[in-house]
């Protein structure tokens, strides 16, 4: 059990990091370059972009221009604030709510994406926890001014469960979300298959003259390797609560889950082209014994 | 304090999972991921065709796949969005409107961008089905069915002033 506060600290500083890294990777550099190309007439909000008054919504697109360079200064600064440690009281919240209208934004032309939701739904653990007691700018000051460093807590440890059970839940509901439209079906009728030749009509352009677009073009000619494929997905992520059973009672168990974790995500990449990498970043929550005993020696 | 802590955390971090799936409905950013449910063995997609400038505009025009043309929709995200305008929720009618939005903004963004505005004169986007058997990467040029979806929008000439009319 880690009751020390320098993996959830560490856990902040690479989920805030990978959130404007995705940020970068999502507007190509620029989201007021980017607002500038969107036609206000297809902006058509998506989730608690809906809560949004339409009467406060530019009508114009030089004033959405201008609130987009306003949110991407102001997305990056308190990003960057949240990654330090700054003021962290403040810059967590301000990184969600302007997260949460960055990203937005960018989703509420047509199409959302899902694979930077973890980055966005481990922000609301990360508010209400103190993740910046340590490796921070706050931690430092507070040092500085003659405050003893961070005791144990519980306070270090529940949001660390948390997000791991959020970890967990994205996983096993997808697996469910299967089950429950289509059933076993999902596995017998070589669901994997479609994908896989569907995949080279939507992504094809981007896997063509890849490594990617060779791999899954290979794939999809072999039905029977699609079959056992489709078997371990749907078995891997309708068991994956299992993981938490094995971090507390078998740890070499534990960290072949791990393991075969990342290869999925990997897999999922490189044949679907897909990119759910982004969940690397939250993965110190799972080594904070690692990180806590590292750091505390350090 | 605690208490409403792990209560915050509990509430926005793990109770979406449940409600979405519950009511099997998204809120972005909450969801319950069901991407990749259901497979259909017909696939529906939609592709973006450009005629030459100054060429034969009745052919059926030459798919683009280069994804620099896309930027800075995105490749992928601009054609599900287009699909998505085009297969609304149940109840509400296709959005052709923003299809067109969308191909507009594009054909203008051309006009200004390095894809190749001086070789392409209009472009359109189609709705596209490929049966089981005959779709493949190698054949992404010739589904076995297409239906445009928006008007088709001329590629204003480099060094001009993009012009936001389009061309029917």
């Amino acid at each position: 059990m880690s009751r020390k506060p320098y993996a959830l600290a560490v856990a902040r500083i690479t989920a805030y990091a990978a959130l404007l890294a995705t940020y970068f990777y999502f507007f190509t550099g620029s989201m007021s370059a980017w607002a500038r190309a969107m036609p206000l007439e297809a902006w058509t909000p998506v989730g608690v972009l809906s809560l949004w008054p339409e009467g406060w919504f530019p009508t114009t697109s030089a004033g959405f221009v201008q609130l987009c360079t306003w949110l991407e200064i102001l997305f990056v600064v308190s990003a960057l604030a949240a990654i330090t440690g700054f003021k962290w009281a403040w810059s967590a919240w301000t990184t969600l709510i302007l997260s949460l209208l960055v990203f937005g934004i960018r989703h509420s032309f047509g199409h959302a994406f899902r694979t930077e939701s973890i980055l966005l739904l481990a922000q609301f653990v990360f508010v209400v926890s103190k993740a910046a007691d340590a490796v921070s700018f706050d931690a430092w000051w507070a040092r500085r001014k003659g405050a003893s460093g961070p005791h144990e807590s519980i306070d270090y440890e529940w949001p660390l469960w948390i997000l791991r059970l959020m970890w967990v839940g994205i996983f096993f509901s997808s697996g469910l979300t299967k089950l429950r439209v289509s059933g076993f079906e999902w596995v017998t009728d070589n669901y994997i298959h479609d994908f896989l030749l569907s995949n080279l009509v939507t992504r094809g352009p981007n896997l063509e003259n890849q490594i990617q677009g060779g791999l899954s073009g290979w794939l999809a000619d072999h039905r029977e390797l699609c079959l056992v494929l489709g078997i371990l997905t749907l078995a891997f992520e309708i068991f994956y609560p299992v993981i938490l059973g094995l971090r507390l009672k078998w740890r070499r168990g534990f960290y072949v889950a791990l393991a075969m974790t990342i290869i999925f995500q990997m897999s999922v990449y490189i044949l679907m082209g897909v990119n759910f990498m982004f969940y690397f970043a939250l993965l110190p929550i799972w080594s904070d014994r690692w990180i806590d005993s590292r750091l505390s020696s350090s | 304090m605690r208490r409403a802590r792990i209560g915050f955390a509990i509430v926005f971090g793990l109770m979406p999972f449940v409600l979405c799936f519950a009511f099997n409905r998204e809120f972005w950013p909450f969801t319950h991921f069901p991407m990749y449910s259901k497979a259909s063995k017909r696939v529906v997609w939609t592709q973006l065709r450009a005629w030459p400038r100054g060429g034969d505009q009745t052919g059926p025009g030459e798919v683009i796949l280069d994804k620099d043309c896309f930027h800075p929709f995105g490749t992928v995200r601009f054609h599900y969005a287009l699909l998505n305008f085009m297969s609304p929720r149940a109840g509400a009618a296709p959005a052709r409107d923003k299809v067109d939005a969308m191909v507009g903004a594009l054909a203008r963004q051309w006009g200004s961008s390095s894809c190749s505005p001086e070789a392409w004169g209009t472009i359109q986007a189609y709705l596209v089905w490929f049966e089981p058997d005959g779709f493949s990467r190698w054949k992404i040029e010739n589904p076995s069915e297409m239906r445009a979806i928006s008007s088709r929008f001329e590629i204003p000439a480099p060094n001009l002033v993009p012009s936001s009319e389009g061309a029917p």
